[in-house]
Order: C-alpha cells, then structure tokens, then sequence
C-alpha cells in the first residue's frame, strides 16, 4: 500500500559530513550528535500524517465510498471485462456491445447470474455460477453507471414483496412473459437456437433487472409500460411458480401435454400391457 | 356333465338329469334371481353359451381391453364433473381457493375447472382420473389397433369391426380434444384458435363452417356450451353405439388366435368366460382403473390453474395439444409455406394441407386398408388364424412405415421442447421434420420387409434342418459340422402356418389354394378326432352352436 | 319335484362327487391377502376424504395411492385367484361357418323380390320418382336449422377490426399508451381503446414496438410513427399471438407453430409455415401525446380464408 501524503517540508536534510581530522575518530562523534536516517524519516513521516489527519478538510464519507467503489470496479472491470468490452465500456465491434447507459441494473443482472464474464462465444449466454461476490458485483455496477448512467439495481424489501398484488402479477406474467418463457416459467426456445431460460432460479432481484434492461433476447420492459410494484408483483408470482399451491403431483417440468403424454406410453401403457403379459403367462 | 340324449325334459320341466343337490342359501336366493329373469325372458340358453363362450388367452388381446375399461371409467368420471362443472362462456371474477388467480375475471367455466381441482374433495383426483384415462383410452386403441394391424386380424370375416375402430379412433380424438377445450384455459383455447384456422382454410365452405360452429366470428360466446353437448351427449353416444357394435361382431364372430396345437381355423382354443376368463377381465379392468388412480394421485396432468384463463391475445411457450392431436401440430409446424392467392380468393394450403387433406388421406388409407391389402394379394378367403408379423413382410413394413411417418408428424409436433432441452436449434429441427417426413417412411418400410424375410428363411431353416445346439462333430472325414436337432413339437406345430401370405398377383391355381385352405364348415377338424397334439388337461367341450 | 309320482319318498339325489381343490392352502391365503389389502386401501381412501377438506398434493397422493392399492389389489387377487386356485383348463369350441346356407340366402332374397314386387315399386316409376323426390326434399327441414348455429360469414367482420382512425391505444388494463413509455428495445401488447375484452382482443391486439429511428426503413415507414412501429399480433398463419420478440435479431417468433417475421422488413415471414407478413398499423401521435391508430389495417388479419383478396 503507498502512501499518498503529499512531500512534507519539514523533511530534514542531512548536513554535510564535517572533514575527518587526521587520525581522530570523527565517526563516533557524527553519531552521538545524530539520529539514524531510518528513524528520522519515521518520525517525520508520522508528523506529516497527524498533521494531515488533523487539518485536511472532511471529505463526505458516501462520496468517498463510492469513489472507492467506483474506483474498485474500475480495477475488477480491467481485469474481467475490458478485453471484451473495452476498457472505457465503449465495446468492440463484433465482440461486445457498448456499457455505456447499461446502468448498474444490467451489471447486476449479468455479473451475479454468471452469464458476464462470458464463458464461451456461442448463440447465447447461459446462467453459471456467479464469478464474483454481491459487494464486488456492486463495485462493477457503480463503475459501469459511472461510464453513463443508465437503470439502477433496485432495493428490493420484503416490506415491497409482500405489498405486491400475486394476481396482478399472474395476470402480467401470463400477458408479457409466458409466451417466451412457458407458463411456469420452465423456459422454451427461440429462433436459430436461442432461448429464453428457465427461471427457476432467479432471484426477485434478477427477474427485476431483467425486465428492466432486457438482456440478450429480452425486450425492454420500461417502468411506464411494467410499473416497479407490477415487476415485483410479477417476480412474487414467479416465486409462487415454484413453491406455490401447485398441486396434483409431480409436475413432469410444467412443459405440458409432451411429458405427459411419455408418462401416458411409458408408465400407464407399459405398466399394463406388462400387467397383460403376466395375466396371459402360464402359471 | 352328461351328454345322455335321451331324456331331454320338456321345457319349463325340472331337468332332473343333472344330479346336484337342491340349492340352499346364497345358492338358492342366485337361482330364484336366474328363474325369476328367465321366466320372463327365456334367457337361461343365452345365458349358458355365454359362461361356456371360449376366449383365447394371448396377453397380446387384452390390449383392447385396456381402451375399453378406460372408456368406462371416462363414463363414470365424467358423469362426476359434469354434477360440478358450468359450462357458460359467461365472465365471472374468481374467489375461490387459489390464492394466484383471485380477483381475476375469466369464464364461469374456468371458474368451475378450479372449483373442482381446489375446491371440491376429491375432485382434482377425479378430474385427473378423467384427462389420463382419455390419454389411455386412445394409447389402448393405437395399440390394439396395431396389433390387429400386424397379427393380420382385420381380414375376412373382420374387415366390418376395423372400420368400426378406425371410426372409434377419429371420436376418440374429437371427444378428447373437445373434453380439454371445456375449461377454456389458455393452452386448450390455442388449440381451438388453430382449429379455426383449419375450418377457415377450407375452399368456398371454410368461413361458413367456422361461423356456424363458433356462432359467428371466432371466437364468439357459445363454443363451451356447443363442445359441452358434443362431449358429454353426442360423441359418447356415438361411441358407445360403435362400441357394442364392436364387441357385437367379437361376440359373434369368436375372437381370432394364434396357431398352434390343437387351434385350426374352424375352432378357438382357450378358456371359458366363467369363471376363468371373467376373474381376469374384471381383475383386469380392476387394475386399469387401479393404474388410472396411481397416475391422478402421483403425476399433474393439465394443471389448468397455470395456464390461466384464455385471451386470444395471450399464449404460452411451448404450447402443444394433448398427444393424439400432436401428428396433426407437427404437420403444421413442418409444411413448408405454401399458399394461392388469385382471382380474389385465397387458399392456405400451409394450413389445409397438413390440417385437412393428408389426416384425411392417412385415415382414409388407415380404414381401406384391408380391401387394399385383399386387392393386391387376392386372398379372400376367411382368416379365423392370426400370423406372426414377419409372415407377411410387406403388410409389417407398411405398417411399419405408417407409424414411422406418424411419428415423425408427433415428433415434429413438440420440436420447440426438443429444442430447448437438448439445445439444438429450432429452425434445424423444423428442417429435420421436413426431411425426415420424406426420407425415413421409405427406409423403415424397406429395413422391416428385409427384417421380416430374413426371420422367415431363418424360421424355414429350422423347419427343414432343425435348429443349432452349438455342438460341434467331427466327422470321420475330418470336416467340422454343428448338430442340427429337430425341433420340438410344440414349437414345430406352431411354425407351420396356415398359409403365408405373399402380395404378388398370385396364379389361379395358387388361389384357389388358399380359398380352400382356410374357409368353410365342411373342413377337417371335426371334434374329438385327437388328430393333433394336445397338451395334458385338455377337455373337450361340446356346447350348443350359439 | 314334478318328476315323481305321488307317494314316492323323497330321496335325496345322491351327492356329486367333488372335484379336488386346485391349488394349495397358501394360494389362497395370498389371494385373500390381497382382497384384505384392497378393503385397507378402501378404508384408507374413506378416512382420507373424511379428515381432509383442502387439497393439496399429499392429499391428493394419498386418494390416488389408497384407490390405487383398493382397486389394483383387487385386480390381482381376481388374477390370481383365476390363475392358481381355478382349474386350468383348454376348451375348444368350434366357429360356426360364416355366411348362411345357400338356401336361407335363396330364401331370404326370394322373400324380399317378393315384397318389393308386392309394394309395387318397381313397376310404378311415378310413385318411385315422387317418393325419391320427397326423401331428397326431407333433407331441408333436417339441415336447415343448422343454419341458425351462427351468423354469415360477413365481409365486415372477415376484413375488418375494432381498430378506426384515431382510435386510442391502451393496454390490456385500460391504460392509454403515451409517447416515451415505451423504452427503446421494448415491446407491448395494445388494445382500441374500449374494446380490451376477448372477443376484440382476437382479432384487434397489436403488438407496438419502439425499434429506433434508424432501423424504420422505408418500406415501414409510412405506417410508422418516428421509431416506433406496429404490427397485427395475430399470426397469418394459424392465428396464435406472434409476440416472442428478439430484440437484438428483430424476428418476432410465433410459439404455436415456429412462424418466424422480420420486424425491420416489415415483418415478412422469413422461417416457418407463415406465407404473410404481418398487417402493419398505421399509427400517430395525437395533441396530448397518445399513440393512436390512423385507420385500421389495410388488410385482413390473421389466418387466410376463401375469400380473402
């Protein structure tokens, strides 16, 4: 860690060594009236820092916070992002889109579902474990709205979750999201193999930025088309998809009448010709 | 059992001759039953020559069966939710138990679809009972029907009762899909947005059949109530009249069975109905019903609460029918976009196509097909003995390919799961379906014809050299030999079939050959006569001629 | 008994002789084993529908596991009570010929030449010809009212929808659509105003799309307003919603049977079954800033029929 204090003035010089008289033994007396150079600079160092600490004006600690955070997610981006992107986020032609006015929300959504850093270049993100953890995630995301703004990651309480109308939710869901990602949210594909995933696995948070930034495939729902307490009721009734009154039995992946119909052939008619073949066998 | 006739009693008289003691009892309360219904309507005859009916007890007939007893317990199901279900098109805002659809404004029928899952006792069970009976009633009769198909059971005398399953199998599929449009969710009503399409791509009629169903233009407010009658009145009736019409000309007619010792062409060779064959049949409808309740308590099937109610302007991913509509989805999704636009007038062919001419072809060639097959092999003699498949190597390779085409049309119907579950993708897989459609029939036709001959000179080998023990001689000459052993005589007998049945334009002589062989009353195996091995335990059985 | 004569003392017919159980002591109990089993699981599905009034998924695995053992237990032990405790047995019944005597079929055609010469029919070709006319003619009364199923397929219906110049754009909630609420990239499913109920929503749903100023070309552009197009959701091919929109490829994919659209051209069909593009909507911005509709489409939606241009 260096240091970044500003030269002091007060650094003492060293005086010029007297000329050593014939035979006397100057050394021991240059020593006894000194201090080591070591020392002296440890001394003066400290001074300067209690001065500084005592007379610098008072910064405001959340700009200072997010500079940090900024200027940590400046560095994570260097190393993670930038050979695709750019190192301004401005992206490269062919490689990666531009960052600039993504916002923190697409960064969020991207880095914590491991779809950012992209993995392999192929047709399609696909959801991986997250690279990095939720506080650099947050430093990223500050760069990257630094670059240009953009939507934010929301703050999500559960205060909000609860206030979130389920049926209002359900009824948006069904309208907006079925026809690509299946009624359940079970995922299917789109054209020249993409897909719109699964979201099983997404977090109240992630189905929000989502819908917010519209990554890869996705449209853009905006906050006037999809409000923010429809997008939260929207992800409460995803939770309810998967922990929900669902009932009947095991669901065979909510994909509908295909699994239904193998279960039919496999189990219901191969169940019972097999219960014919004992019925006909010889005893 | 007596066969004195000597001192046959007049009738009504006490037959004294069978010398059981007096019934008392349980006995005695089921004989003054019988009397009493025989006193009125002289059955008791009747009522003999059915306990002594023989049935032939191959696993492979029963497969019927498994269609048959699903379609009672549909009867018994239904009955049940149409005591609950509401069959109006007309909005109401749901307040029942489930808790993700309260508040929301759907159809009194969807309504209705969620009281009996969520709040009606027992009533999810009894409604998924129904849905995957349906889906076993038409699996029954695809199998059944390929085994008739494949043993060659559809020939003379029989050519009647596979029309009559060829028409069970076109109701089943409308009963089926009109019983899932009645909850009017939204991947039921997708499926009925579509069939509209259909009746609208049909030339000069298609708007006037669409408008007089839908009463008016799609979607309208009266096609719950008319599919409710279609589905729980007419097409019930129809298949219930097809149905004893079926089982009628069985009745009549004997089951069909494989050769074997002691089976010719004039007899059948099995069990009794009573009270052998009926403990298997009812323990067999027992068991169906006994899977059906299994399936509705273990697996969802059409959880209609996800779908949510219909909206022309809503759709789900990932939306197919029920299966045995799916050839039908997958010839849509395959026909290449084909269409006429001329003189004013407009023809889909994209959609009349796939959706109207070629499952009209399929089934019109599916009911012809034992006049087709007596056409080109000019056998028209009576079959009362089934062949093994590879017997009749061209008849197995076009039913085989038949199902290969059929399947590639299901396939094809669920290529967007495909798609997204093994990652490939979707405008590839379309492609697949348009290739394979065309290529594969033919090959699956040409690879069982080869299969099926290369079985029969196998078999034929047996026959004339034995089959091999893996046993190597050297014979004094010094050349090796493997042991060939006759084979045994049950197996024997049954490898000599009545005639095999060849499809080239057979020669008069030949022909008259097999007219012979295989009909008429006066033939050789007269009862009693022991010409033909019989296992140990075998009982002659002489009754009455039904 | 009425065989006997008046007096005779009544003797008791000597006893049949029985024939020997089939099957052991064992057997039997296992298939009384399974008809107790099926009593049980009879019970156990009673109990279950009496405790429980909510359904849930244990609720409900606990009637299909309960009819499930009651039923199939019963199934087995009727099997197998058939299979090891009834007496095996091959019967051979002989078939009966098929088709009739020469004779009864002489008879029966005989019978019935008679009968039609009887009725005369045969020889009064105008009593023929009436009665054939009649039974063509019964056909009327019996197929007419079908007619009043529904209303005739109308040129008013087939090529038009709720859509009218100057018709506001709302969504399915009512809300009106204003300039600026639709992000770039974004997508969203509108209404006339006053006609969001099912029946307007077959045939009048629009799916409005902000693609950007630069990607309206002038094939769209007379019908766009700045960068935002419109386009008839309903599918050409089979009617189904086309709203699966990728937003970085522009195609606008139909789930139903994989119909593909290129947004940019215009939404031409590019990939499936679909042989139309889309009907675009010509669409404004009024004085408050609402989108809405400059006319309807000029040209039927949806599905093709006979008599569409």
């Amino acid at each position: 860690m260096t240091s970044e204090h500003p030269k002091s003035e007060s650094m003492p010089t060293q005086p010029a060594p007297e000329p050593a008289a014939a035979g006397a033994p100057s050394v021991v007396r240059r020593r006894r009236r000194r201090l080591p150079f070591g020392i002296t600079l440890t001394l003066a160092l400290a001074v300067t820092a209690g001065l500084w600490a005592l007379l610098a004006p008072a910064g405001n600690a959340d700009g200072g916070d997010n500079s940090s955070a900024v200027a940590q997610g400046k560095e994570l981006f260097a190393q993670g992002c930038a050979s695709c992107h750019g190192i301004q986020g401005q992206g490269v032609e062919g490689r990666a889109p531009s960052l600039v006015g993504v916002g923190s929300a697409a960064v969020d959504f991207q880095v914590s579902t491991g779809r950012m850093p992209l993995a392999q270049i192929g047709t399609q993100a696909g959801r991986a474990p997250s690279r990095y953890t939720q506080e650099q995630i947050d430093q990223l995301g500050a760069y990257v709205s630094s670059l240009g703004g953009g939507p934010e990651a929301p703050n999500i309480t559960e205060a909000d979750v609860k206030a979130a109308n389920l049926s209002e939710g359900g009824e948006i869901f069904r309208a907006n999201c079925a026809a690509c990602h299946n009624f359940a949210g079970a995922g299917n594909a789109l054209e020249n193999g993409r897909y719109a995933p699964s979201l099983g696995s997404a977090t109240t948070k992630q189905i929000y930025e989502a819908m917010l930034t519209g990554p890869e495939s996705m449209p853009v729902f905006g906050d006037k088309t999809i409000t923010p307490e429809q997008k939260v009721a929207v992800a409460k009734y995803i939770e309810t998809l998967r922990h929900g009154q669902d009932v009947g039995g095991a669901n065979l992946g909510h994909l509908g009448p295909v699994p239904e119909g193998l279960v039919a052939i496999l189990i219901g008619i191969g169940g019972l010709v097999a219960a014919t073949i004992w019925i006909g066998s010889k005893s | 059992m007596s066969t004195d006739d000597a001192a046959i009693p007049a009738p009504g008289a006490f037959d004294s001759r069978d010398p059981r003691p007096e019934p008392t009892g349980a006995g005695k309360a089921i004989g003054g039953a019988g009397r009493f219904v025989d006193e009125r309507t002289g059955g008791a005859g009747f009522f003999r020559e059915s306990m002594n009916k023989v049935f032939p007890d191959n696993w492979s007939f029963m497969i019927g069966e498994i269609a048959l007893y699903s379609f009672i317990i549909l009867l018994l199901t239904g009955t049940y939710l149409t005591l609950f279900f509401q069959d109006s098109s007309a909005e109401v805002v749901y307040h029942g138990s489930y808790l993700p659809l309260k508040d929301v404004p759907m159809s009194a029928a969807y309504a209705s679809t969620l009281n009996i899952s969520f709040d009606v006792r027992a009533g999810l069970l009894i409604r998924q009972i129904h849905h995957w009976a349906a889906l076993l009633f038409m699996f029954g009769m695809v199998v059944h029907a390929c085994r008739v198909f494949f043993t060659g059971a559809y020939r003379k005398p029989r050519e009647l009762n596979w029309l009559i399953g060829v028409g069970l199998v076109t109701l089943g599929m409308l009963e089926g899909f009109a019983g899932y449009s009645l909850p009017d969710d939204l991947l039921s009503g997708t499926g009925l947005r579509i069939a509209d399409a259909v009746m609208l791509s049909i030339p000069v009629v298609g708007t006037w059949v669409s408008f007089l169903l839908f009463g008016g233009e799609y979607p309208g407010t009266h096609i719950i109530e008319r599919l409710y009658v279609i589905h729980i009145l007419l097409v019930p009736g129809l298949i219930l009249g097809l149905i004893s019409a079926h089982m009628g000309l069985l009745w009549h007619q004997k089951h069909t069975q494989f050769p074997g010792p002691g089976r010719t062409e004039n007899n059948v060779v099995g069990e009794r109905m009573f009270p052998a064959y009926a403990a298997k049949g009812g323990g067999f409808f027992m068991i169906v019903f006994g899977m059906l309740a299994l399936l509705a308590g273990l697996f969802q099937i059409n959880p209609v609460w996800l779908y949510g109610p219909y909206s022309p302007a809503n759709v789900s991913a990932g939306s197919q029918p029920d299966w045995y509509i799916g050839f039908l989805e997958g010839a849509l999704r395959i026909m290449p976009n084909w269409e006429f636009r001329g003189w004013g007038y407009t023809i889909p062919f994209m959609i009349l196509i796939p959706g109207v001419v070629i499952p009209g072809l399929m089934f019109t060639l599916f009911a012809l097909w034992p006049w087709i097959e007596q056409r080109m092999t000019g056998d028209k003699a009576y079959h009362n003995l089934l062949q093994r498949p590879r017997e009749s190597p061209v008849r197995a390779g076009v039913g085989m390919m038949s199902l290969t085409f059929y399947g590639v049309l299901v396939a094809s119907g669920a290529n967007d799961i495909f798609a997204s579950i093994f990652h490939i993708s979707l405008n590839a897989l379309t492609w697949a379906g348009r290739v394979a459609i065309i290529i594969l029939p033919p090959i699956a036709y040409v690879v069982t014809k080869k299969i099926c001959e290369a079985l029969n000179r196998k078999d034929a080998e047996e026959r004339a050299h034995g089959y091999e023990t893996g046993i190597i001689r050297r014979l004094p000459s010094g050349e090796f030999i493997e042991v060939h052993a006759p084979l045994p005589a049950a197996r024997e007998t049954h490898l000599i079939p009545v005639e095999t049945t060849t499809f080239a334009r057979l020669s008069e002589r030949a022909r008259d050959e097999l007219v012979s062989v295989g009909s008429g009353p006066t033939d050789s195996d007269a009862p009693g006569s022991g010409n033909t091995t019989r296992r140990g335990g075998l009982v002659d059985f002489f009754v009455k001629r039904d | 008994m009425i065989g006997r004569k008046r007096g005779e003392a009544a003797t008791r017919p000597p006893a049949r002789r029985e024939a020997p159980l089939t099957g052991t002591k064992n057997d039997e109990r296992f298939v009384s084993f399974f008809f107790l089993l099926s009593g049980g699981g009879a019970v156990w599905f009673f109990v279950t529908y009496w405790i429980h009034t909510k359904t849930d998924n244990f609720v409900n695995a606990m009637y299909g596991l309960s009819l499930g053992v009651c039923l199939g237990s019963l199934g087995i032990g009727a099997i197998l009570w058939a299979k090891k405790l009834m007496p095996h047995e091959e019967a051979v019944q002989e078939r009966h010929p098929f088709g009739s005597p020469p004779e009864d079929v002489e008879a029966a055609t005989e019978t019935f030449r008679a009968g039609v010469e009887g009725s005369g029919i045969a020889r009064r070709p105008i009593l023929r010809r009436s009665l054939l006319l009649a039974s063509g003619l019964l056909a009327l009364p019996l197929i007419a009212p079908l007619r009043s199923l529904g209303d005739k397929p109308r040129a008013a219906e087939l090529n038009h929808t709720r859509w009218s110049k100057g018709s506001r754009m709302v969504l399915a909630d009512g809300t009106l659509v204003k300039l600026g609420d639709l992000e770039p990239n974004g997508v969203v499913t509108v209404f006339p105003e006053h006609h969001t109920d099912v029946e307007a929503a077959a045939d009048s749903s629009v799916l409005l799309i902000n693609i950007g100023q630069n990607n309206v070309t002038d094939r769209t552009r007379a019908k766009a307003f700045e960068g935002y197009v419109a386009y008839s959701q309903i599918c050409t091919h089979a009617g189904c919603p086309a709203r699966l929109y990728s937003q970085q490829t522009h195609v606008l994919l139909c789930p139903c049977h994989q119909s593909q659209f290129n947004v940019i051209e215009g939404c031409k069909p590019i990939a499936g079954p679909a042989t139309r593009s889309l009907p675009q909507l010509a669409i404004d911005v009024d004085g408050q800033g609402y989108f809405i509709a400059k006319g309807d489409f000029d040209q039927p939606v949806g599905p093709g029929f006979w008599e569409r241009d």
